[in-house]
């Protein structure tokens, strides 16, 4: 699977002079009720034609994100300070009502359980019709056409057909195929993808992920992936993120970040993925939690659970001051947020 | 006798619903649905059918009068005898329910209509805009909707119109209690904040996602709440509030029956147990259509009928 797909990658050079559609800048999130920081001065930034992974482990930060940039945060959480802009505007300055305008024709968003996300009273047809008579102010018949073409461009079988069948009677691969269907019928800019291949079996996985890349070539669609995966990462994404704890930890192309890993944390989520099994077949886990980083208000998120910290013998130093994104190797815009990787490099010059 | 027709013979003696189990399985296996709304919807649809059809199956005219043959007892050609004025009882119980059960639908279906969508928008609106709903409800809940309609009706004077306008105004809270509670369920649920994400407003998403999604309880309220609403229409009427002579419904014409009770009991009978059957078949489909939609959720607790 891997193989196939990354031969649809495009090429890196021309990626990088593409306009900026999403750019989140200096974002920072927290839940009121318990003064926890979901996310912490993050800047990410998602070019037109751009695959982007943002990875990390559950309650880092990677849902969040995607839900800030929708503005569709839980009760509860709030934004801090920051921006999201969308082609420079910034939607977290924008009224309520003009988000209605923005959601679904230029930021979209996929989920995790594509079933439940369907409403089980309308026929799917209905719903991918949603945003065309939204955004486009088309009639129900009017969008009907769009809604065909729509239904087979996904690879859906029998789309006249299939329009006018529920949630209940589509298996979980079409239901995302479905919800692919409505989250770009409007034609967006960008399409935020929440774990889209989660919940589905592998082969299935395999096919969604096909489907984003050719949607990714077609229209220039800008593509913030977020995913635990590594294997998805790898398969379709051209740079990745790494967030721990909120923050990001690592950022750069994706061959850079998943051959040469520079931050420990990285690193040890690689060897904890099916990517690198240990040599007797095994997989590694990080020693303990991610919870250690909760209320740590100075210092290194990553250094209770940092063994470079310790053999570097720098552990005071990740303890009290927190290090900031540098560059970590000779590929363009590889960057991680590590003092051993700083020291590393200053001790080589 | 082999071992299973023991089985079921000791099956059956052990069972002391039998009876009406025979029924439920006639109305389960031929038709598919709880023997309650298999009942109420046959009665009712034939009462229905009998007071659209009325202006031509109706033996006599319901307002020419013979003062000769005033306060008859039932006969082949009075089914219900006659009144104080020599009319026609069951003709008169044919048109009363014209107007009795037209009222109750219209003010019903007024009442769910305008529930339905304060209860969605207090639930979606949630803060300051739902407690002064909610607040609303509980003050209109705490008068006695007879009461209020009274008023109106003695603002605005006697009338279809006041009447449904009244009747409204006092019945719509129930429906939107328990609308804004099913909008609370339904708001929690992922292909809501689905919409949201594909740019839904508001409104389209009270609209086309929250109240499709909530319709069956609606549905099922709205039958339960008739019987109450022809009893409240008959109520008004009996007290001269709602259909004015020389018209009238069945409220009007137990008015008119109640000072002859003792000699002709029939013509309080008869259109009191109009709305009583009216009431009871509609109350039976409303049941039903409760219970159906729990069959699959609690089949040993709430269906007595076949599993």
């Amino acid at each position: 699977m891997t193989s196939i797909v990354l031969n649809a990658k495009k090429e890196v050079g021309a990626v990088q002079l593409a306009e900026p559609i999403l750019d989140i800048r200096n974002l920072n999130v927290g839940f009121a009720r318990n003064r926890l920081i979901a996310i912490d001065a993050l800047d990410l930034t998602v070019r037109r034609g751009e695959i982007v992974a943002l990875v990390g482990e559950s309650g880092s930060g990677k849902s969040m994100t995607a839900l800030t940039a929708m503005r569709l945060l839980p009760v509860g959480a709030g934004i801090i300070s920051g921006e999201v802009r969308v082609h420079g505007r910034d939607l977290l300055a924008l009224p309520p009502s003009a988000m209605n305008a923005v959601r679904g024709r230029e930021i979209a968003m996929l989920y995790q359980q594509p079933k439940i996300m369907l409403d089980p009273t309308a026929t799917i047809g209905r719903q991918i019709a949603e945003p065309l008579q939204i955004h486009r102010g088309l009639s129900l018949k009017d969008a009907w056409p769009h809604v065909i073409e729509a239904l087979r461009d996904v690879g859906i079988p029998e789309p006249e057909r299939r329009a006018m069948s529920y949630a209940h009677q589509l298996s979980g691969g079409m239901a995302q195929r479905v919800m692919i269907a409505a989250a770009l019928s409007a034609s967006p800019d960008i399409l935020i993808a929440d774990e889209p291949t989660t919940a589905l079996d592998v082969t299935v996985q395999a096919q969604i992920l096909k489907l984003l890349v050719r949607k990714r070539d077609e229209a220039s669609l800008a593509v913030l992936l977020i995913t635990h995966d590594l294997m998805v990462v790898s398969a379709i994404a051209d740079r990745v993120a790494v967030m721990y704890a909120g923050r990001i930890v690592e950022e750069g192309e994706t061959r850079a970040v998943l051959r040469s890993p520079r931050h420990p944390y990285t690193q040890a989520l690689l060897r904890s993925s099916l990517l690198a099994a240990e040599e007797d077949g095994r997989l590694y886990a990080i020693p303990g939690s991610a919870s250690a980083a909760r209320g740590l208000s100075c210092g290194c998120r990553y250094h209770p659970r940092c063994q470079a910290a310790r053999s570097l013998g720098i552990e005071e130093r990740c303890r009290s001051q927190e290090p900031s994104l540098s560059t970590a190797s000779a590929s363009p815009g590889h960057q991680s947020r590590c003092w051993g990787v700083q020291v590393t490099a200053g001790g080589m010059q | 006798m082999t071992r299973l027709d023991a089985d079921l013979g000791h099956i059956r003696a052990a069972n002391p619903r039998r009876g009406i189990r025979s029924w439920t399985l006639i109305s389960t296996r031929i038709f598919r649905v709880h023997w309650m709304l298999l009942i109420g919807a046959a009665i009712f649809s034939t009462i229905a059918l009998t007071l659209l059809v009325t202006p031509w199956i109706a033996p006599f005219d319901p307002s020419s009068q013979n003062i000769l043959k005033r306060l008859a007892s039932p006969s082949a050609a009075h089914w219900f005898g006659t009144d104080q004025l020599g009319r026609d009882v069951f003709t008169r119980v044919l048109y009363g329910g014209r107007f009795s059960v037209a009222m109750a639908a219209i003010t019903l279906i007024l009442c769910a209509v305008v529930g339905t969508i304060i209860g969605a928008i207090s639930a979606r609106a949630g803060g300051a805009a739902d407690e002064l709903l909610m607040r609303l409800v509980d003050l209109l809940v705490a008068f006695p909707d007879v009461v209020i309609a009274l008023f109106l009706i003695s603002v605005f004077g006697p009338g279809y119109g006041t009447l449904i306008v009244a009747l409204t105004i006092t019945g719509w809270t129930p429906f939107a209690r328990l609308m804004r509670g099913l909008t609370l369920e339904v708001n929690t649920k992922e292909y809501i904040e689905a919409a949201e994400a594909l740019g839904c407003s508001r409104w389209f998403i009270i609209f086309r996602h929250i109240i499709p999604n909530t319709l069956g309880p609606i549905f099922a309220i709205s039958f339960l709440r008739f019987g109450h609403k022809l009893i409240t229409v008959g109520a008004l009427s009996f007290l001269g509030l709602g259909v004015q002579p020389p018209n009238s419904d069945w409220g009007a014409m137990l008015a008119d029956a109640r000072n002859f009770m003792d000699r002709m009991p029939w013509l309080m009978i008869t259109p009191g147990l109009a709305v009583f059957i009216t009431a009871l078949s509609v109350t039976l489909i409303g049941k039903g259509i409760e219970l159906e939609r729990n069959r699959g959720r609690d089949e040993n607790a709430s269906s007595p009928y076949l599993k």
